[in-house]
C-alpha cells in the first residue's frame, strides 16, 4: 500500500507540473461527453425503436462511456511506455529495477488512474448532471458494483495494454497504429455503442472477448442493463483480469530471458 | 581580437513553482507561477584564437549551459556573446560551419547505421570538399583508429569507440573552434592519452581553439594552458594553470630515501610529515625555500639514496576551491 | 533588382540544398529501418486487420440505423477511405511529429541546432514509417470499392479537386500534430494533448459529423479543423448538404491547410527560440 501511495503522489506531482495538459484534458472530456450526448439524441430521433430503451438511459450510457474513457485510458500508457523503451533501447534498464516490472507498471498507472478519477471524473460528473440529463446509478447496490467493476475493467485494460506493449518488442512501433487499435477497442468494449445493439452474431463474438469487461461491464451495471447476473459479470471480469495478468507475466518472463541471453 | 568574447552573460531557466501546504493540490492546478533559476550568472571572459581553455566546476555549476549559449543552442537571458564575430543564436547556421561540438552524454551520430555512413552524411551537410574529407578521414583513421569500427552501427559501439566517432564527426569540417563537453566519459587510459595528444596536435597544426569541460583534472593539466573555474554560475577563476598553482599551491612535498643507518632526520626549512622505514616525506613552503636549497641542506647532513619533488596536484587545488564555504565565494584574483 | 535576384538565387539554392539533404536523411532512415525487416509483413498484416475490423464495426452501427444522418454505408466507407489516404501520407513521412515531445524533453534538439541546416528537416528526416504503405494500399482499395458501389463517375475537375483535398488533408493532420508537438517547447509535455487529439480523431473522422450536435460540429470545423480532411470536401463531391448548412465549405480545405501551415511555422519559430535544452 505504501508503494501505491508513493505512486499516487508522483502522479499528482506530475499533474501539477503539466497543468496545461490537465486543463486540455478536462475540457476535452466535456466536449466528448457533449458529442456523445448529442449523437444519441440525434439518432434516437431518427429511429426511436432501434434502441430498446428510453433516451435518457441511452444518453447516460453514452456520456458515461466518454467520461470513463478519460481515466481508464491511463492504462494504455503502459504500451506506450514499453514501445518507447524498445525504441530507445533502454528496456534492459527495467530488468534491473528492484520492483518486478509488471508490478511497477501497474502501480504507476494505477496512480494515474486514481488521480484522473478524482480530477476528471468529479468535474465530468457535475457537468453531466447539470447539462446532459445524466441519471444516477439505477440503485445504490448498482453504484457500488459499478465501482468494483470499473476497477476490474481497468485491470483488464492494463493487461491488454501490457501485451500490446510486448508486441512492440516483436514488431516495430505499434504506436503509429494506436489510433486504429484504440478505435477497435472503443467499439469492442462497448464504450461507444452498447453491445446489446450489435447484431446477434457480432455480439456473440464480442462478448467472448475480454474487451467488453473494460467498459461494457461497469457501464451496463450503472444503467441497469447488464447481460446476465451481477455475480456472473464480476466473475468474468475477475477471470479475464487474472488471465491477462498471468499472460503478461508469462510473456514478460520470456522476453526477459531473451534480453538476458542476448546480453542487452 | 579574441575569438570568443563573452560579456555579462546570464541564463536563467523558468521552473514551475510547486506550492506546499493546505489545499496545495488545488492551488497548484490553478496558478501558473514560475520562478527563475539562474544557471549562469553574469559571466565575462575572452578566449583567444588558438587558445586551449579548460572549463571546470562542480556539478550544476553552469558549464554545459555556457557552452550551449556559445554554440547557439540556447538563447541567453541577457548579456553579449560573440563567437568568431558572430552572434551564436542569431547566426546559428553560419556559426555551425565554423565550430565542432561534442557532448559526451549525447551522440550526434545516426544510431542505426555504420559510423562511416554518418560521416558521409555529414560531408553532405557541411558541404565538405572531397579532398578535405579524404585527408581528414585518413588522419582520423590513423589517430583515432576509426578503421577498426567504422563499419559498425553506432548502437553497437562501446562508449569509448562512440566518443572517438563523435570527435571525428565534430572535426570533419575543419572547425576553427572545438567545444568539448565532457568528451572523455568512458574512454580508457590508452585511448585517453591518444585523445589528448590528438587534440593538442590539432591545436598546434591547425590553430583550433578548444574549450574543454571535464571532471578529470589531469585532462586539463595535459591539454590546456588556461583554466576557468565556475561555481554557482559565476566564474571564480580565469587564468593560467601555472597561475593557479602559484596562488594556491603554497606547499610542495619532497620524498627522500635515506641510506641505511640514517635514523633521526630533520630539517630547519621543511616539516617532516611522514616517516616509514628509510623513506621520509617533507613539506615545504615554495615561496620561502626552493627545492634545491632543501636538497642541498639534507644532502649535507645525511646520506641520501634517492629523492623526488612533487607538486600539489591541480585536483587538490580545485577540490579546495569547490569546498570553500559559499560566503567565501568571491572571485579569486589571478 | 540585382539584390533581389541574388536573394532569389540564394533562396533557391538553400531550398534545393535542404531538400537534397532531406532525401539523404530519409535514405539513412530507411536503411536503419531495414535492419528490423523481419517484422515488416507482420506489421502490414496487423494494419490491414485492424482497419478491416474497424470498418466492419462502423458497419454495425450503420446496419442498425440503415443510414447515419443521411449517409449510406458506402458513403461512410468513402469518408473513411478519403481520410485514410491523407492519413497514410502523414503516417509514412510525418508520423514521428507526435514524438516531438521526446526530443524536446530529452534535449535532443541540441544536435540539430549545431548543424548548418534546418532543425525541422533534420527531425523529419530521422524516421520513415514504411508500414504506412499498408495504409496506402488499404485506403486505395476501400476508396475504389466505395467509388464503384456508389456508381460515381467523376470528371477530371472533380478528380483534381479530390487530389487537392487529399493533399490538404495530409497538411492539416500533419500541422495539427506538429503544433501539438511544438507545445512541448513551453509545457515540456504534449503527449496527453496528443491522446486527446486521437480521441477526437476517432470520433470525428470516421462518421459524418451530422450525427453530432451543433456545438461539436462547430468545434471540429473551426477549432480542431479535422472535418476539412475528408468530410467537407466529400460533401461537395457527393453533392450532399453539409452539417453547417453553408454551401461550399469544402472548397476551403486548401486554405485551412495553408493557414495551419503558417500557424505551425509561427509556433515552431517561437518555440525553438525558447528551447531550453535539458539539464544534462
Ligand atoms: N533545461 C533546463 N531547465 C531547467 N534548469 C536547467 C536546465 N539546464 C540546466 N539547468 C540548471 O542549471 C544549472 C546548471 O546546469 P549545467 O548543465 O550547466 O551544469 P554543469 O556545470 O554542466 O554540470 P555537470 O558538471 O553536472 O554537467 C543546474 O542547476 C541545472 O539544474
Ligand atoms: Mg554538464
Amino acid at each position: 500500500m505504501k508503494v501505491l501511495y508513493a505512486f499516487i503522489r508522483t502522479a499528482f506531482h506530475n499533474a501539477f507540473i503539466y497543468r496545461i495538459d490537465f486543463w486540455v484534458r478536462l475540457i476535452s472530456i466535456f466536449i466528448m461527453m457533449y458529442a456523445s450526448y448529442s449523437l444519441w439524441t440525434i439518432l434516437y430521433r431518427q429511429i426511436p425503436d432501434a434502441f430498446g430503451m428510453d433516451l435518457e438511459t441511452m444518453t447516460t450510457y453514452g456520456v458515461l462511456g466518454m467520461m470513463l474513457g478519460s481515466f481508464v485510458d491511463a492504462a494504455s500508457d503502459v504500451s506506450y511506455y514499453i514501445a518507447e523503451q524498445v525504441r530507445l533501447g533502454t528496456l534492459e534498464l527495467d530488468l534491473m529495477k528492484p520492483l518486478d516490472f509488471i508490478v511497477h507498471m501497474f502501480f504507476m498507472n494505477l496512480g494515474e488512474f486514481f488521480l484522473l478519477l478524482v480530477t476528471n471524473g468529479l468535474p465530468g460528473l457535475l457537468f453531466a448532471y447539470l447539462f446532459l440529463d445524466f441519471n444516477p446509478p439505477v440503485s445504490p447496490e448498482a453504484g457500488l458494483a459499478f465501482l468494483i467493476s470499473l476497477f476490474l475493467g481497468y485491470v483488464v485494460f492494463f493487461g491488454i495494454s501490457f501485451l500490446m506493449g510486448m508486441l512492440s518488442i516483436v514488431t516495430l512501433d505499434i504506436r503509429s497504429y494506436s489510433w486504429v487499435f484504440w478505435s477497435v477497442v472503443q467499439f469492442a468494449s462497448g464504450q461507444l455503442v452498447p453491445i446489446w445493439m450489435f447484431p446477434p452474431a457480432f455480439a456473440a463474438v464480442v462478448l467472448a472477448l475480454p474487451f467488453k469487461d473494460i467498459y461494457f461491464a461497469p457501464m451496463s451495471i450503472y444503467v441497469g442493463a447488464q447481460q446476465g447476473s451481477l455475480a456472473e459479470i464480476l466473475l468474468s471480469q475477475v477471470v479475464w483480469a487474472l488471465g491477462l495478468i498471468l499472460a503478461s507475466w508469462l510473456v514478460w518472463q520470456r522476453v526477459q530471458r531473451r534480453i538476458q541471453v542476448q546480453g542487452g | 581580437m579574441a575569438i570568443i568574447e563573452v560579456k555579462d552573460l546570464c541564463k536563467s531557466f523558468k521552473v514551475p513553482v510547486r506550492k506546499e501546504g493546505r489545499l496545495a493540490a488545488v492551488r497548484n492546478l490553478i496558478t501558473f507561477e514560475r520562478t527563475l533559476k539562474t544557471a549562469v550568472d553574469c559571466v565575462s571572459f575572452d578566449i583567444e584564437r588558438g587558445e586551449m581553455m579548460g572549463y571546470v566546476g562542480p556539478n550544476g555549476a553552469g558549464k554545459s549551459t555556457t557552452i550551449k549559449m556559445l554554440t547557439g543552442i540556447l538563447l541567453p537571458t541577457s548579456g553579449e556573446v560573440e563567437v568568431d564575430g558572430l552572434v551564436p543564436h542569431r547566426d546559428r547556421k553560419q556559426l555551425a560551419r565554423r565550430i565542432g561540438v561534442v557532448f559526451g552524454q549525447k551522440s550526434q551520430l545516426w544510431w542505426d547505421v555504420p559510423v562511416i555512413e554518418s560521416l558521409r552524411l555529414l560531408k553532405e551537410i557541411y558541404r565538405i570538399p572531397t579532398r578535405t574529407y579524404k585527408t581528414n578521414m585518413e588522419m582520423f583513421g590513423e589517430l583515432l583508429d576509426l578503421h577498426e569500427f567504422q563499419q559498425t552501427p553506432v548502437r553497437q559501439l562501446s562508449l569509448g569507440q562512440r566518443m572517438r566517432s563523435d570527435l571525428a564527426a565534430a572535426l570533419l569540417h575543419n572547425p576553427d573552434i572545438l567545444f568539448l563537453d565532457e568528451p572523455m566519459i568512458g574512454v580508457d587510459v590508452v585511448a585517453k592519452e591518444r585523445f589528448r595528444t590528438f587534440i593538442r596536435q590539432l591545436n598546434r597544426e591547425r590553430q583550433v581553439t578548444v574549450l574543454l569541460t571535464t571532471h578529470d583534472m589531469s585532462d586539463i593539466e595535459k591539454v590546456c594552458e588556461s583554466l576557468m573555474i565556475i561555481d554557482h554560475g559565476r566564474i571564480i577563476y580565469d587564468g593560467t594553470i601555472a597561475g593557479i598553482k602559484e596562488q594556491f599551491a603554497h606547499y610542495r612535498e619532497l620524498t627522500v630515501d635515506f641510506a641505511d643507518g640514517v635514523s633521526e632526520v630533520e630539517s630547519d626549512r621543511a616539516e617532516l610529515i611522514e616517516r616509514e622505514g628509510q623513506r621520509a616525506r617533507f613539506r615545504f613552503n615554495r615561496h620561502r625555500v626552493s627545492a634545491s636549497e632543501l636538497i642541498t641542506e639534507l644532502a649535507g647532513k645525511y646520506q641520501i639514496k634517492d629523492i623526488s619533488v612533487e607538486d600539489t596536484e591541480i585536483e587538490e587545488i580545485v577540490r579546495k576551491i569547490y569546498q570553500r564555504s559559499p560566503s567565501e565565494n568571491g572571485p579569486i584574483e589571478s | 533588382m540585382k539584390v533581389v535576384r541574388a536573394l532569389q538565387f540564394r533562396l533557391r539554392r538553400g531550398v534545393w540544398y535542404e531538400l537534397r539533404l532531406y532525401f539523404k536523411f530519409i535514405g539513412i532512415a530507411i536503411r536503419s529501418r531495414l535492419q528490423y525487416r523481419s517484422d515488416f509483413l507482420f506489421g502490414i498484416a496487423g494494419v490491414l486487420i485492424l482497419n478491416l475490423v474497424n470498418l466492419s464495426l462502423i458497419w454495425i452501427l450503420v446496419a442498425r440505423f440503415q443510414s447515419l444522418a443521411g449517409w449510406q454505408y458506402w458513403e461512410i466507407v468513402m469518408l473513411y477511405g478519403t481520410f485514410l489516404l491523407s492519413h497514410s501520407v502523414y503516417a509514412v513521412f510525418f508520423w514521428h511529429l507526435s514524438n516531438l515531445e521526446d526530443d524536446i524533453l530529452h534535449g535532443r534538439f541540441d544536435q540539430y541546432l549545431v548543424r548548418p541546416c534546418s532543425p525541422l528537416l533534420q527531425f523529419l528526416g530521422r524516421e520513415v514509417n514504411y508500414m504506412g504503405v499498408a495504409d496506402v494500399v488499404f485506403a486505395t482499395s476501400v476508396f475504389v470499392l466505395a467509388y464503384h458501389n456508389l456508381g460515381l463517375n467523376w470528371t477530371s475537375v472533380q478528380w483534381g479537386f479530390f487530389a487537392v483535398a487529399i493533399l490538404s488533408g495530409t497538411v492539416i493532420e500533419t500541422c495539427i500534430v506538429w503544433i501539438i508537438g511544438a507545445l512541448a517547447f513551453w509545457t515540456g509535455r504534449s503527449r496527453a494533448i496528443f491522446f486527446v487529439y486521437i480521441r477526437f480523431q476517432i470520433l470525428g473522422q470516421q462518421y459524418p459529423i451530422d450525427i453530432f450536435g451543433m456545438w461539436f460540429r462547430i468545434f471540429i470545423t473551426g477549432f480542431l479543423p479535422l472535418s476539412f480532411m475528408n468530410y467537407y470536401p466529400l460533401t461537395i463531391l457527393l453533392d450532399k448538404p453539409n452539417a453547417l448548412g453553408v454551401y461550399g465549405i469544402g472548397f476551403l480545405s486548401p486554405i485551412v491547410a495553408i493557414l495551419l501551415l503558417a500557424l505551425g511555422a509561427l509556433i515552431w519559430r517561437r518555440g525553438l527560440a525558447g528551447y531550453t535544452s535539458s539539464g544534462n
